[in-house]
């Protein structure tokens, strides 16, 4: 019924034939000039001009292949050889910070800052360079620019707000993504020697796009990262951060009065590790549960919904914000965190009010979405 | 099927793929001027271009990408931010408004969305098709794919469609 209706609707829509004519116009014209400009490259030129060009075009193409087998030789040979570990800075429990090696392929997690007109999404990675006579290595943009945070003596300054990212048991280790919200914008190069400062944050920031844009896009980052070595060689590289194919949740942070889009988000109010600990484990029958969240899915659906009122979400200052729903593929990544066929997440806080979001394995192989609601003292 | 650069052959393509062009370029712009607009640079992209395409496939997802890509451009400049606060018109289809009310319904998901949704229910492709052409991958697609239906049928609930 729906695609009928959305079809005959569609079909309602289509271009007029003034642009029809008026495109192919501008088509026809775009081909004249390029012929053109053909015309004069192949057959206006005397003999004399041709062979010169001709003698041109072999010579370049010669300083090509020397400048090929050059490239190849610096990437392919000797002893300057490039790699990076990555590391992130993860909270312990005794609310110090230690830089703890991660896979950068599962970064269960991502956190960013929107002032209203600059988004600032989070690496929170820091990187070692390895290999032998690294002079600088230049990280690079194309779109968008770099922008860092300093957090000084290992993030002890007390006051300063942070937020971490990470999946459950381990939110007491997770990745500190954002400390405070003072930002040094650097600009779409950014260049180290042979380490990376570790009493940064790296961000990637934009003006173009905003908390929504970010959220409902590839959530991708491509970062260029160029090695310079003692004896002037260069090895490339290209980083790249996906976001979206990853298991962890979002941390968005705004000031006060930055109010975006509520949909697809939802707020959670920080909480104390007393109250996260009280609420992954206490007893579920402790906690009212919401009749209408319930939801079982067998193979053929891919998305669990967690439903909640969104009406109960404004946004504001220090609220992390999470995506609302799980895929089956994301669900059995986590499995390793079920205990006895039951994971639980909390999804939102407000106000005290605090909803938790439990899906269980049945024993047929399908899963059983509910949530769970319960007030804070 | 080596396509050769000739105007001949470039007015075959723009007959064939103009609505479906024009479809996509409205489902993001949602107005006819900008619609307009997009179906053009588009077309003028593809004389530029001067890919060798190997399929009428082939054609189809470039000209997918490059318009999904070009309307993300425009909205992408500082200008259409601030043009995109403008109410949405529906230009010159205003037969009536309850007579796009499916279609405005997906013209005002999120864009990830309203791409898959679209492509899956209008252009019939299958999802493996549409995670090439969005660079995306199936999962991803499947994902939002039932995200999209899921925010449609919110949106559509009163109503008799059966998303």
């Amino acid at each position: 019924m729906f695609e009928k209706q959305y079809r005959e609707e569609m079909q309602k829509i289509s271009p007029s034939k003034d642009l029809i004519e008026a495109t192919k116009m501008a088509m026809r014209k775009e081909m004249e000039k390029q012929s053109e400009i053909k015309t004069i490259k192949t057959k206006d030129k005397p003999p004399f001009m041709r062979r010169a060009i001709t003698f041109a075009a072999a010579a370049a193409v010669m300083m090509f292949a020397i400048f090929v087998v050059n490239i190849l030789n610096q990437n392919g040979s000797g002893n300057n050889v490039f790699s990076f570990r990555v590391y992130g800075a993860e909270m312990q429990p005794d609310g110090t910070l230690i830089w703890r090696e991660i896979d950068i392929t599962q970064l269960h997690g991502w956190g960013g800052y929107y002032d209203g007109e600059v988004l600032y999404i989070s690496l929170g990675l820091w990187f070692e360079f390895e290999g032998q006579n690294i002079d600088t290595v230049e990280f690079s943009l194309e779109d968008g620019f770099f922008a860092t945070q300093y957090i000084g003596n290992w993030g002890q300054t007390p006051g300063v707000p942070r937020a971490h990212v990470g999946i459950p048991p381990c939110f007491t280790t997770s990745r500190l993504v954002q400390y405070g919200h003072e930002f040094d914008k650097v600009g779409n190069t950014i260049t180290f020697g042979n380490t990376m400062p570790d009493d940064i944050l790296l961000f990637w920031a934009s003006y173009d796009i905003g908390m929504n844009e970010w959220m409902f896009g590839d959530m991708v980052l491509e970062i260029g990262v160029k090695a310079t070595f003692d004896n002037g060689e260069v090895q490339q590289q290209q980083l790249v951060l996906n976001f979206q194919d990853n298991p962890g949740g979002g941390t968005m942070w705004t000031p006060e009065g930055v109010l975006p889009e509520p949909e697809g988000f939802l707020r959670l109010d920080p909480l104390t590790a007393e109250q996260h600990e009280y609420l992954m484990s206490t007893p579920l029958e402790s906690f009212m549960l919401i009749e209408d969240s319930i939801q079982t899915f067998a193979g053929d659906r891919e998305v669990f919904i967690f439903y909640v009122d969104e009406d109960y979400y404004p946004l504001n200052i220090g609220v992390p914000i999470f995506p609302e729903y799980w895929s089956r593929e994301r669900v059995l990544e986590n499995m390793p965190w079920f205990e006895d066929g039951v994971w639980r997440t909390l999804l939102g806080s407000y106000q005290g009010v605090v909803y938790i979001a439990v899906i269980e394995m049945n024993e047929d192989s399908t899963f059983t979405g509910r949530v769970y609601t319960t007030q804070l003292d | 099927m080596s396509q050769s650069n000739t105007m001949g052959s470039m007015e075959q393509i723009v007959d064939k793929y103009a609505d479906m062009v024009y479809r996509i370029a409205f489902t993001h712009m949602k107005n006819k001027t900008d619609a307009d607009d997009i179906f053009q640079e588009v077309f003028l992209k593809l004389c530029k271009a001067k890919v060798d395409f190997d399929s009428d496939e082939h054609i189809k997802a470039w000209l997918i990408r490059v318009t999904i890509n070009t309307c993300k451009s425009t909205f992408a400049s500082p200008w259409k931010k601030k043009m995109a606060e403008m109410p949405e018109e529906i230009g010159a289809y205003e037969d009536k408004l309850e007579d796009f009310e499916v279609s405005d319904a997906v013209r005002s998901l999120p864009p990830k969305y309203r791409d898959v949704i679209h492509l899956f229910y209008f252009e019939d492709m299958k999802i493996v098709e549409i995670a090439k052409i969005l660079n995306s991958t199936v999962s991803t697609v499947k994902s939002q794919l039932s995200r999209g239906r899921s925010i449609l049928r919110e949106k559509l609930e009163g109503g008799v469609y059966n998303v």
